[in-house]
Formats: structure tokens, C-alpha cells, sequence
């Protein structure tokens, strides 16, 4: 860029910000309303993030077991695991004998004489040997269900947890939820964005009102069409700088009052909080981002329909 | 125009046949056929409605003719690419009655903004304001804001801002409109000065003793036509 290019630049931005000082409340006003928008737009954003991360948490937790028929040999077992272990999708596989199942089920049900007294009514061990299976993805789950079954170890496989319906209804009432909170966070990241885009709109135009009399000296002297543009152009990312700067402080207000440093397992660094901090300067730079985007489309819009240059 | 045209003596302004004709068939110009040399001071005098402004907006591109053509320094005005007219603008300093300056910046950043838009450092603004300044008479006012000064000193800025780019022409369209007759006297002087130095004025005005004072070319418009057109000449009144 020559140094023409870069002094003009510098002008045109150091006007939009005299324009921005000089609108005193107006400015204030645009700021704090395209602030709050912007902070409600990422504050969608992270609900829909840490909800997704959640219930993937939750997923995880929710293993697929096979259980092996009865007469089958250990040997088998071993290969069964190694094989799934092999499996790019499986991020482990535990063995768990007729004994020890029957040992964790008692001890889950600890205290339930029914459930303990229905167990003693049985002369042999009820329960299966099992393989449980966690996936990276739970999402993986039906694609593993079709492989087992069409594995060469198939026929040892007694049944799965996964094809019961109670099982599937679980997992996709999981994924229906997500899906809801991921649909709402768009949705109201959308309406957020528009009143931003309003906001801005409607500063910029009335800049454009209060300073008609300048515009039309600016090009009587010799001003070109984007000179005398740029100045806008500069008070829009203005207003989006301070904008971003009020969101991101909202942002983290909301986080430390709703509880975002009590411990949260499945988000990295274990809380909300730092969570959030570890990328605090992402998060920064995508609001920024966004707001800079809005601004200057709104800005574009009111240029091209109230500025007759 | 059989001379052969050099940089020297190539007409500053020279209106072909212009016609204007609005949508309702208003016919604001009307065949306006006339060549304004370098170095001239041309009154341009009309009642309300001749046509004065519209052939001015004519000069800068503000207006396009619906018939014929301006060449400006031999240069077809209309054939200017529409991104190179601020360019083109430059070239000629404006005046107008209501002064145009900027109100929120002082009288040297009022002149200082048209050498800014030509991407001028800070360094020459800082040479050449001040020395555009001193020739107007305004170098003590320079950090004042133009609703601090007078009518008269407001129109010298305006002045000093159409002479910061050395333009060929100067169009003053009734630069004394709004001042007293001490003002006036004082703008006149000035332009008369500015056109000792070879720069082109062409002013459009109702005032007959200021065009009668000057005594020089005088070119009247009436209803779109052009009715009189003659060097050292009085304020032109047709017999109505």
C-alpha cells in the first residue's frame, strides 16, 4: 500500500472516530444495545456448545454391551476384544465375566431385597459375560451394532444393549434434546444478529442525516466516493470494537454468576470457567468477527441508500 | 474554433450547443454556445430561473446536457469516467453564497481538507495552508471555527479553499449574496486579485454595481438562452 493510500486510510479512520465522539449518546446508546445483542448471540452459542458437550459426556457414559453366550471360550472372548479394540470408533473394550457382573449388580442394587431376593431364586448366575464397548462417538453406535452383527464372532453374541428399545429411546431422546438446544442457540443467534445489524443500521443512518451538508462540501472539493464513505465505514468497526468489548465482559459475568467455575468433568479444564478462559481470546476474536461482519454490512446498506454522493 | 489548440490557449470552458431539457419538458438551457479563454473574468448574470446554476453544475459534472457538449481545458467533461470526476473537481475551486465550510473544524482544517483528500502530508498541508492563508488575509484566524468569523471572512476561507489546488477556473456563484457591501468590496477585490494571476473567474451574480464596477465580459442568460455576450460590458437588462 503506498503512503498516499496509507494516509488517507489513517484519516478516514481517525474521522470516523471524531464522528464517534462527536455522536456522544447516540454512540453510547449503539454500543450498549449492539453489546447486549452480541452478548445474547454468544451467550447462545456457549449454551448450545457446553449442552452439547454435556450430553456427549453423557452418552460416553453410556457404554454398548454384548453380552457372550454361555459356552463360549475364553480364547474367543480375547479375540472378540482384540478385534473390537482394533475398531478406529472404539475407544475401549472391557471384559467382564458371569462373576463379576453378578458382583457390580448386586452392588449397584445394594439395599433392594427384591431385586436381591429375585437374584437368590435363581440355582445358577443369570447374567452374561460381557464386552463393554465405549465409543469415541456415541453417534457411532448403530454403525458398531451393524458390524457386530455382521462380524465372524456374530453367532457368540447372546444380545445388545442397544437394540432394546429402552436403550434407543434413551440415546435418541439424548440426541432430540441436543438437537432442540442446537436449533433454539441458532435460531436466537439469528434474531440477535439482525438487531445488531439494526442497530448499527439506524446509528450510521442518522450520521448520514446530521452530516449531509459535509458530504456534499467533501465531494465539491475533490473528495472521492470512498473518502468520504470511509469515515462511516471506520465509526461502524467502532462501534463493533466497543460492541464486542461489552459482550465479552457480559459474557464473562454470566459465566462466574451461573456457576461456571463449579466443576464441570466433561469440558476441558474441568470447569466452564476455565474452559472458557483457555480460549477467552477465541472467543474474543470470533465476537469481534461477527459484530465487524454486521457493522459493516449495515454500514454498506445505509451508505448505498441515504448517501447520495 | 479553426486555431490550433495548445496548452496555452486551449479555452478554460467551452459549451457546445448545450441544451437541458428536465423530464416535464422544461427547458432549463437552450442551445448555450460559448468559449471562456484562460486568464478571463466572466460575469454570468441572469434573473432567477435563467439557468445560471444549472450551466455552473454543468462546469462540475453535476449535471450532464441533454444535447451538446462542455469541454473543460479541451476535455470533454461528460466523457470523465465517473471514479475519476473527484479528480477532475479539483481543478476547479467553488464559491458559493452560502459558503460551505465544514463547521466543525477550524479554518485551517477547512483548507486543509481539500489538499487531505488529494493524500497530501501532513508536512505540505502545514507549508502550503498557511501560505493560501496569508493571501486571503485570514493567516491570524487560522485556529478559528467559521461560525467565530465574520460573513465576509467565512467567504475568504471558502476562497482559500478553492485556491489551495491552483485550479484553472474559480466559479463563484453569488459569493457576495450574503454579505454587506463592505464584504462585498472586499470578496470582489480578491477575486479581481486572484485573476491577476491568470486564474480564470466566472461569476455568477445579481448584483448590478458589482458587474458594472468590474466592467468587464458579461454574459446574460434569460429563460434558458443566451441574450448577450460582450467584453467590458455593463450589467445586461433585457428590454421586458
Amino acid at each position: 500500500m503506498s503512503n498516499t493510500k496509507r494516509l488517507k486510510l489513517w484519516r478516514s479512520f481517525s474521522e470516523g472516530g471524531r464522528n464517534f465522539r462527536r455522536n456522544g449518546l447516540l454512540s453510547v446508546a449503539t454500543v450498549l444495545l449492539q453489546g447486549i445483542a452480541l452478548f445474547l448471540f454468544s451467550f447462545a452459542l456457549v449454551v448450545s456448545l457446553t449442552t452439547s458437550r454435556y450430553f456427549d459426556h453423557l452418552k460416553s457414559q453410556l457404554p454398548l454391551i454384548v453380552s457372550i453366550k454361555e459356552d463360549t471360550p475364553d480364547a474367543t472372548i480375547q479375540e472378540m476384544k482384540a478385534t473390537l479394540e482394533r475398531a478406529k470408533e472404539v475407544k475401549s473394550v472391557e471384559y467382564v465375566n458371569q462373576d463379576e457382573n453378578l458382583k457390580r449388580f448386586l452392588e449397584k442394587n445394594k439395599g433392594e431385597k427384591i431385586i436381591e431376593d429375585a437374584v437368590k431364586t435363581f440355582e445358577e448366575n443369570p447374567l452374561f459375560g460381557t464386552l463393554n464397548i465405549t465409543a469415541y462417538d456415541p453417534a457411532d453406535y448403530d454403525t458398531m451394532v451393524s458390524a457386530l452383527r455382521s462380524a465372524t464372532f456374530a453367532s457368540y453374541i447372546e444380545r445388545i444393549n442397544y437394540e432394546s428399545e429402552g436403550s434407543k429411546r434413551s440415546f435418541s431422546e439424548m440426541e432430540g434434546t441436543i438437537r432442540t438446544v442446537e436449533r433454539v442457540s441458532f435460531i436466537l443467534g439469528i434474531v440477535f444478529a439482525c438487531i445488531a445489524f439494526l442497530i448499527t443500521y439506524n446509528a450510521l443512518r442518522l450520521t448520514i442525516y446530521s452530516q449531509h451538508q459535509e458530504f456534499e462540501i467533501k465531494r465539491l472539493v475533490g473528495a472521492s466516493n470512498l473518502y468520504v464513505k470511509m469515515p462511516l465505514y471506520a465509526e461502524a468497526i467502532l462501534y463493533a470494537l466497543g460492541a464486542s468489548i461489552l459482550a465479552f465482559i457480559l459474557l464473562i459475568i454470566a459465566i462466574l454468576a451461573l456457576g461456571g467455575t463449579k466443576p464441570a468433568p466433561f469440558l476441558e479444564g474441568g470447569s466452564l470457567w476455565m474452559f472458557f478462559l483457555v480460549r477467552s481470546w477465541s472467543y474474543f476474536g470470533f465476537i469481534f468477527l461477527v459484530a465487524a461482519i454486521i457493522s459493516m454490512l449495515s454500514s454498506s446498506l445505509a451508505v448505498r441508500k441515504y448517501l447520495k454522493i | 474554433m479553426a486555431t490550433k489548440m495548445t496548452p496555452q490557449n486551449v479555452p478554460v470552458l467551452y459549451f457546445e450547443n448545450v441544451t437541458k431539457v428536465y423530464d416535464d419538458s422544461n427547458i432549463v438551457l437552450n442551445d448555450i454556445d460559448l468559449v471562456i479563454e484562460q486568464g478571463e473574468f466572466v460575469s454570468l448574470v441572469g434573473p432567477s430561473g435563467a439557468g445560471k446554476s444549472t450551466l455552473i453544475k454543468m462546469i462540475y459534472a453535476e449535471e450532464t446536457p441533454t444535447n451538446g457538449r462542455v469541454f473543460f481545458m479541451g476535455r470533454d467533461v461528460n466523457e470523465i469516467p465517473r471514479k475519476h470526476l473527484p479528480f477532475y473537481r479539483r481543478n476547479i475551486g467553488a464559491i458559493f453564497q452560502d459558503f460551505k465550510l465544514l463547521p466543525q473544524k477550524t479554518v485551517f482544517e477547512n483548507v486543509a481538507y481539500a489538499l487531505e483528500v488529494d493524500g497530501k502530508s501532513g508536512a505540505e498541508i502545514a507549508e502550503e495552508v498557511p501560505e493560501v492563508l496569508d493571501l486571503v488575509g485570514l493567516i491570524d484566524k487560522a485556529t478559528h471555527f467559521p461560525h467565530a468569523l465574520s460573513g465576509g471572512e467565512q467567504q475568504r476561507v471558502a476562497i482559500a479553499r478553492a485556491l489551495i489546488h491552483r485550479p484553472k477556473l474559480i466559479v463563484a456563484d453569488e459569493p457576495t449574496g450574503n454579505l454587506d457591501p463592505y464584504a462585498t468590496a472586499e470578496i470582489m477585490q480578491l477575486l479581481l486579485e486572484i485573476n491577476k494571476y491568470h486564474t480564470t473567474v466566472l461569476l455568477a451574480t445579481h448584483n448590478k454595481g458589482i458587474v458594472d464596477r468590474i466592467g468587464k465580459r458579461v454574459i446574460a442568460l434569460e429563460n434558458g438562452s443566451l441574450v448577450h455576450d460582450q467584453e467590458k460590458s455593463k450589467y445586461f437588462l433585457s428590454d421586458r
